[in-house]
């Protein structure tokens, strides 16, 4: 038997078994990386991150020691066992997850299993530096002092800032999305940004001996110069760029984590990054911020007067130079910039218009200026209306293809809806995208809500139309024939509405009433004691079976004459009729002739 | 062993490192080459005594006057981590004259 069988199997029985302390996490890990003699990556990783885990919360519980891991490090070991001890590193891993207070100290301990799963060694010199680099960091964690941490803040600062431009020039097409994960990437670019020069006010300009993180450094800038830009957008998401939750982490102190908005981006960004993977060229240009082709210049001073004489008329100067790109509507970052330019161009309309808060806040700007603002403004409301028309596409997509008429009018109703929303979304409270798809979601809701009530309105004051002859001559009286069938379809219609459930023969007697006048789906569902969406289906489901019936008792043969036939047998020949010779001719032909359906 | 002018490499690549924060120009890879020279001069530098330097505004200017002091030693002389320090700021030069 294997001597890491025991272990292994124990460390299983933790997945399902009483709660497992950090300190027999780390202990284990520890173990099963001194008795692979650090030799197997993926378990390195989890014994380098013990002091960044075990310093992140105090472990009250007590330590256990799984059997079979005491044994002398450094002895011969077969594939198989080597494979064992990595799974006993695999299961206490995922146990001390499960258990794990801290949701950050799981984000961690999750990153640690994710590696100990992968079976595929580091794809590339590139990857191998990265993952090297956020080992140095976490052996460090427990030693770091400004210096180290303003060492670690260039270094992530510097990763963070390779990231984004190879994102720049390649597409992330898997995982949250290439736009998410683009700002995640900068947003902690920014914050790393921040925390160098955080650290720099406290670490003052020193010399010293060339720490662990400092060979980190060096050794990751040797194992990164060359690389191609592939291999590096690679590893920077397999690593989670370079560790960067592990760096944030280990450069914050314990008690300032929580609030930490370097930690906080490191974290999203640990989770955004997680799940991509596939990088390709991008085939279309990289959505930065809304760029203006040509700024608008001008040195006349604007000049602002209730008066219109002896001032020039505004020029219109260079306005139709001004280009604004069109983000998608998930790119965020764009659209709130776009935002911040309908705002200035909201301002600039209200300064020409008069309004003295206005004008103070466009003192300086000259009437090319402000043209231009509002210019771009309209330009920008523009290219946010037309990013929302996604939303409306999204949503019309949920009407059937048979009702086209329907979904072409929903679309052009909610497009000008979304127009009117443009003004009205304040970019400090929602994301665009999400204010959109709620907005044009109403938007749906409404429209089906006024289909089915015209609906209800034309199918209610259908016999006012029924009959043009009757609108303009009055009632006309009904032949004898008529009424004669009529009568009788009234009765085989009752005798179908009375083999219907009592429930649906209700509805049936309302909206089918052929004595009195026919009941609204309102009036019935307030008599029924139900609502009228639970009316409108039993009503749907009614006529169904009725005519479902109806189709059976036309297939079913029949011998008898039907009354129709038996009423346009008895109708007098016409005026100046037939010969009797022919009228005998057509009556024999007859039986050949279909009778006319109802 | 001590090198002449290694004081005044480190501090240069000091202040560059805090320029690269607010220089866009500034390639990723660029900004790590610099955390990797200022950590190996931050070493070589290590009990050497202080010196007035005059600092660039720019990034390629702390990168060019750099150059200028390495180019003076020795080669046979340095160190592995003198000679990698000496390849990196070659490198950046050639890097940041080609923007």
């Amino acid at each position: 038997m294997s001597k890491f069988l025991q272990a292994s199997r124990q460390a299983a029985g933790l997945l399902g078994g009483e709660s497992v302390s950090l300190s027999t996490w780390a202990e284990a890990v520890r173990r099963c990386d001194l008795l692979l003699g650090g030799r197997e990556p993926a378990v390195r990783h989890a014994a380098a991150m013990v002091p960044l885990v075990t310093g992140m919360s105090p472990d009250p519980q007590r330590m256990m020691l799984l059997p079979g891991l005491d044994l002398d490090s450094g002895l011969p070991m077969s594939r198989e066992e080597r494979g064992q001890v990595r799974m006993v590193a695999l299961f206490v891993t995922r146990a001390a997850a499960r258990d794990a207070p801290d949701p950050m100290l799981r984000l961690v301990l999750a990153g640690v299993e994710r590696q100990l799963l992968e079976v595929r060694p580091a794809s590339s010199r590139c990857e191998a530096g990265l993952r090297g680099w956020a080992q140095a960091v976490a052996s460090s964690s427990e030693a770091v002092d400004p210096a180290l941490a303003l060492a670690i803040s260039g270094t992530q600062r510097a990763l963070l800032r390779r990231g984004g431009e190879l994102m720049e020039a390649l597409e992330v097409t898997d995982g949250v999305g290439h736009e998410r994960l683009w700002a995640a990437v900068q947003a902690n670019r920014r914050e790393w940004n921040r925390a160098y020069d955080t650290w720099r006010e406290l670490a003052p300009r020193h010399t010293s001996p060339l720490s662990d993180i400092g060979r980190g450094t060096v050794a990751l800038s040797r194992a990164t110069s060359g690389a191609s830009a592939e291999d590096m957008l690679r590893g920077l998401l397999a690593t989670g760029f370079g560790g960067s939750l592990t760096a944030a982490l280990a450069v914050t102190p314990v008690e300032m984590r929580g609030e930490s908005s370097v930690v906080a981006t490191a974290a999203m960004l640990e989770r955004r990054s997680d799940l991509a993977s596939t990088v390709q060229t991008r085939t279309r240009a990289p959505q930065t911020a809304p760029s203006v082709s040509a700024p608008v210049s001008g040195r006349r001073p604007v000049r602002f007067s209730s008066s219109s004489v002896g001032v020039a008329s505004p020029v219109k100067a260079q306005a139709e130079v001004v280009e604004i790109d069109r983000p998608r509507i998930e790119d965020h970052a764009a659209l709130v910039e776009l935002a911040r330019r309908r705002d200035a161009g909201v301002i600039a309309e209200a300064a020409r218009s008069g309004v003295a808060e206005a004008q103070a806040l466009m003192a300086e700007a000259t009437a090319e200026q402000v043209d231009g603002l509002i210019e771009r403004g309209q330009q920008a409301r523009r290219a946010i209306a037309a990013s929302g028309v996604a939303a409306v596409l999204h949503w019309s997509k949920k009407i059937p293809p048979d009702l086209h008429h329907q979904r072409d009018e929903f679309i052009a109703q909610a497009s000008l809806h979304v127009v009117e929303l443009v003004d009205r979304w304040d970019q400090g409270r929602s994301r665009w995208g999400y204010y959109a798809y709620q907005e044009t979601d109403y938007e749906f809701r409404n429209s089906n809500r006024r289909r089915v009530q015209a609906r209800e309105v034309v199918s209610d004051r259908i016999g006012d139309y029924a009959s043009g002859l009757e609108r303009v001559i009055g009632p006309v009286s009904q032949s004898p024939e008529d009424l004669v069938l009529n009568a009788e379809e009234k009765v085989s219609v009752q005798a179908m509405i009375d083999t219907l459930p009592p429930r649906l023969r209700l509805v049936a007697q309302r909206r089918l009433d052929l004595t009195e006048p026919v009941s609204t789906l309102a009036e019935v569902a307030a008599e029924v004691g139900h609502s009228t969406t639970t009316v409108h289906k039993d009503d749907h489901q009614m006529k169904k079976i009725l005519q479902e019936r109806h189709r059976d008792s036309q297939a079913s043969p029949s011998t008898s004459v039907t009354l129709r036939q038996l009423a346009l047998a008895l109708q007098p020949p016409p005026s100046g009729g037939l010969p009797p010779g022919e009228r005998h001719r057509l009556a024999q032909a007859a039986p050949r002739v279909r009778p006319p359906s109802r | 062993m001590k090198l002449e002018g290694s004081y005044e490499v480190f501090v240069l690549l000091d202040h560059a490192s805090d320029l690269v924060g607010r220089d866009e120009s500034i390639s990723g890879t660029a900004a790590l080459d610099i955390a990797a020279g200022h950590a190996i001069a931050a070493d070589l530098a290590h009990g050497v005594p202080e010196a007035e330097v005059e600092l660039p505004a720019s990034v390629q200017g702390c990168v060019e006057l750099a150059v200028r002091r390495v180019q003076r030693w020795d080669t046979a002389q340095l160190s592995t981590e003198g000679l990698l320090l000496v390849m990196l700021l070659l490198n950046l030069s050639l890097e940041l004259g080609r923007r």
